[in-house]
């Protein structure tokens, strides 16, 4: 528990750790201001009418067309319903509305015959889109709960960086070796900095989205409405937030490991966020078997509640479906961290350190 | 203190290496850094292990210490195989290895608190040591912005914090000044005067001499020879220097070697003869008896670093 504390007060009293959370929070302040600026006040229910009248007749145009898919047992009705509006801002420079129809809605291209239900916790469907070609100057954009998402994929980048600097900084000054005259048991010592790192780089990742959050609903309360927003929007944000945090906690552990593995920050850093480069290209061309199980795409996926999907042959050619829902891109995610971490704890155990 | 450190005797000997053999893979093959080494260390003192650069004692230490996994041999301190139980003597233990290692970003007294956590020490045993080493008043100054002397001194109040039977210092006086090096020997005196053991490495040999009480020299990995500072000297020749009168210069080298010793001129009235102190005054009255009076006549005893170079074979700087 000694050694647990000392790693604790160790990750907080890091400069890089607050000098990165302080320069996350500078353009996330920036970056809600340019928003406060580009947006004007609604009228209290307006947006939420002009976004209902939207959003249904886009879901009846949907359905018209035959695009849309009624979940089993709901009726059409019913499926309009759950396409309220909960959240909006009116964007005064480009004259159209964000709103947000559900906070978690899978999109999918999938339309084959194994195709994946619409499912989520809310039951309603992110249209992203089509909208924009019907409508001139309406677009859909991503709900708060989208945004958050999609932030958190840089905080995954600054859960790598870090976590490679919290190992690699002890190399670099050879305080690991130090370390060792002090607790021996090298599977402890790497353990505990692994659990110590994943909870300390979770918590930071959860207080970074969360103070964006923060930002957003504040926004929100400005310019913008809160009609519509549920107890199910609030649970499913926080949910998203504690996804995200863990999927920072398991990039730090990924990072660590394979710091340790090269007993350098910098190559550490550049394997990973190398492979986040160019791993796009290469499941999308060169390794498409493997599309669904890439680290990149599962740790998206089980963030924003994504479902991964690999290609098939189909009728058309190579087609789409569903592979697995986000909690098994979760344990994708575990995987790939565990791996480098494993590897690493090996290799610790084994090393001289001269 | 310790208890064991307060008795001044420890029940187990404090450290016990047999035939400790540490080969490194090369590219020209397989290096052996240490071959069958014996060290035997059985209770308090300051314990100096001398060898030139190279020679292995930086290995040995880190071996002693579990940082590297030896080849074959084992190694026992505080009476625990540290293969298997170091981490049962550990908080006994304090060690310094080459150069001192901390967050460069955390001030010194951070650092201390850092390490000294992972054992449960707390701040008083943090301030205690910052002030043995005289960096209190600096304490909160960052580990980056120390000199190199202060650096040290922090890794010896870093090995000083568990208040430890066995120290292990790699070096200690690496850095430090003239006074730096006068307070390191006097801390290490005072050290094993409260019963402890230090076990130092060092190539200021004229440190070990005034610091310690045994040495043990290594060379090329191999232990070449131990024992106490003053029987290694020993070891080594003795001689007579003398200086006579202007002109009976050649009489006294006559005189002497007639007398079965072997005797230098060294030109300038000087003559050297190998004997030793208990020959002086009977060398002194063989001269007077024949009227040759001495200007001086002193013992010139061989330090211990002829005696290491004698052994090691090693010349130069070490």
């Amino acid at each position: 528990m000694n050694l647990f504390r000392t790693e604790l007060v160790r990750f907080w009293s890091r400069r890089i750790t607050w000098v990165t959370l302080g320069v996350a929070a500078a353009v996330m302040i920036l970056g809600v201001g340019i928003g406060f600026f580009r947006t004007d006040a609604v009228e209290p229910g307006s947006a939420v009418v002009e976004a209902d009248e939207f959003c249904v007749a886009s879901f009846q145009q949907d359905i018209d067309d035959g695009f849309a898919q009624l979940p089993p047992g709901v009726s059409e009705d019913e499926y309009l319903d759950m396409a309220r509006t909960q959240f909006c801002v009116f964007d005064q420079d480009n004259d159209r509305r964000f709103w947000a129809v559900s906070i978690l809605g899978p999109e999918s291209s999938d339309w084959s015959e194994n195709r994946r239900m619409w499912e989520s916790p809310t039951g309603m469907v992110t249209i992203t889109d089509r909208s924009g070609r019907d409508v001139e100057y309406r677009e859909s954009r991503e709900p708060l709960s989208g945004l958050i998402p999609g932030v958190s994929i840089a905080f995954l980048l600054i859960s790598v960086v870090l976590g490679a600097s919290f190992m690699g900084a002890e190399y670099r000054s050879g305080t690991v070796e130090n370390l060792l005259l002090w607790e021996p048991r090298r599977s402890r010592v790497l353990l505990t900095k692994y659990v110590a790192g994943f909870l300390s780089s979770a918590t930071a990742t959860a207080l970074a989205l969360s103070f964006l959050t923060g930002l957003l609903l504040l926004l929100a309360r400005v310019h913008g409405t809160y009609e519509g927003v549920d107890g199910r929007f609030w649970i499913d944000l926080v949910l998203v937030l504690f996804r995200a945090s863990i999927a920072g906690g398991l990039m730090f552990v990924m990072a660590m490991g394979i710091a340790t593995i090269f007993k350098h920050t910098t190559a550490a850093v550049g394997a990973i966020l190398g492979w986040f480069v160019v791993s796009n290209v290469l499941v999308e061309w060169l390794l498409r078997f493997m599309r669904q199980h890439e680290l990149v795409i599962n740790a998206a996926a089980f963030v924003g509640e994504g479902e991964p999907f690999r290609y098939v042959e189909g009728m058309w050619g190579q087609q789409v479906v569903y592979h697995h829902g986000y909690l098994a891109a979760g344990v994708y995610v575990l995987i790939w961290a565990a791996v480098p971490a494993i590897i690493a704890l090996v290799l610790f155990n084994r090393r001289d350190l001269t | 203190m310790t208890a064991s450190a307060m008795t001044g005797v420890p029940q187990t000997p404090v450290m016990e290496v047999r035939g400790l053999r540490k080969e490194f893979k090369g590219r020209s093959g397989r290096i052996v850094a240490i071959d069958n080494l014996d060290i035997s260390i059985p209770g308090a003192g300051v314990y100096g292990f001398l060898g030139p650069n190279g020679s292995g004692k930086t290995t040995t230490i880190r071996c002693l210490l579990g940082l590297i996994q030896p080849t074959s041999g084992s190694v026992e301190l505080l009476g625990t195989d540290t293969s298997k139980g170091l981490h049962h003597v550990i908080d006994r233990i304090g060690a310094l290895v080459e150069t001192p290692k901390f967050f460069p970003t955390f001030s010194g007294r951070k650092n201390l608190r850092m390490f000294g956590g992972v054992v449960g020490l707390g701040d008083e045993a943090v301030e205690k040591s910052l002030a043995t080493v005289g960096l209190a008043e600096r304490g909160e100054d960052t580990f980056s912005s120390y000199s190199l002397g202060m650096k040290q001194r922090l890794a010896v109040a870093a090995t000083l914090l568990k208040d430890p039977q066995l120290i292990i210092l790699d070096e200690p006086a690496n850095g430090l000044d003239p006074a730096g090096i006068v307070e390191i020997r006097r801390l290490i005196r005072s050290l094993a005067a409260e019963g402890r053991t230090v076990f130092v490495s060092s190539h200021q040999l004229g440190e070990v001499q005034q610091t310690c009480d045994n040495v043990m020299i290594i060379s090329k990995g191999r232990l070449i020879q131990s024992g106490p500072v003053s029987d290694l000297v020993m070891l080594g020749s003795q001689k007579l220097r003398l200086e006579t009168e202007p002109g009976q210069t050649d009489e006294a080298v006559v005189l002497i070697s007639n007398a079965g010793m072997a005797v230098h001129a060294e030109g300038g009235n000087r003559i050297s003869v190998e004997a030793g102190a208990d020959d002086a005054s009977g060398l002194n009255r063989l001269l007077a008896e024949s009227g040759i009076w001495l200007r001086s006549l002193h013992v010139d005893e061989s330090s211990l670093e002829s005696i290491f170079l004698e052994l090691t074979g090693q010349e130069g700087e070490l």
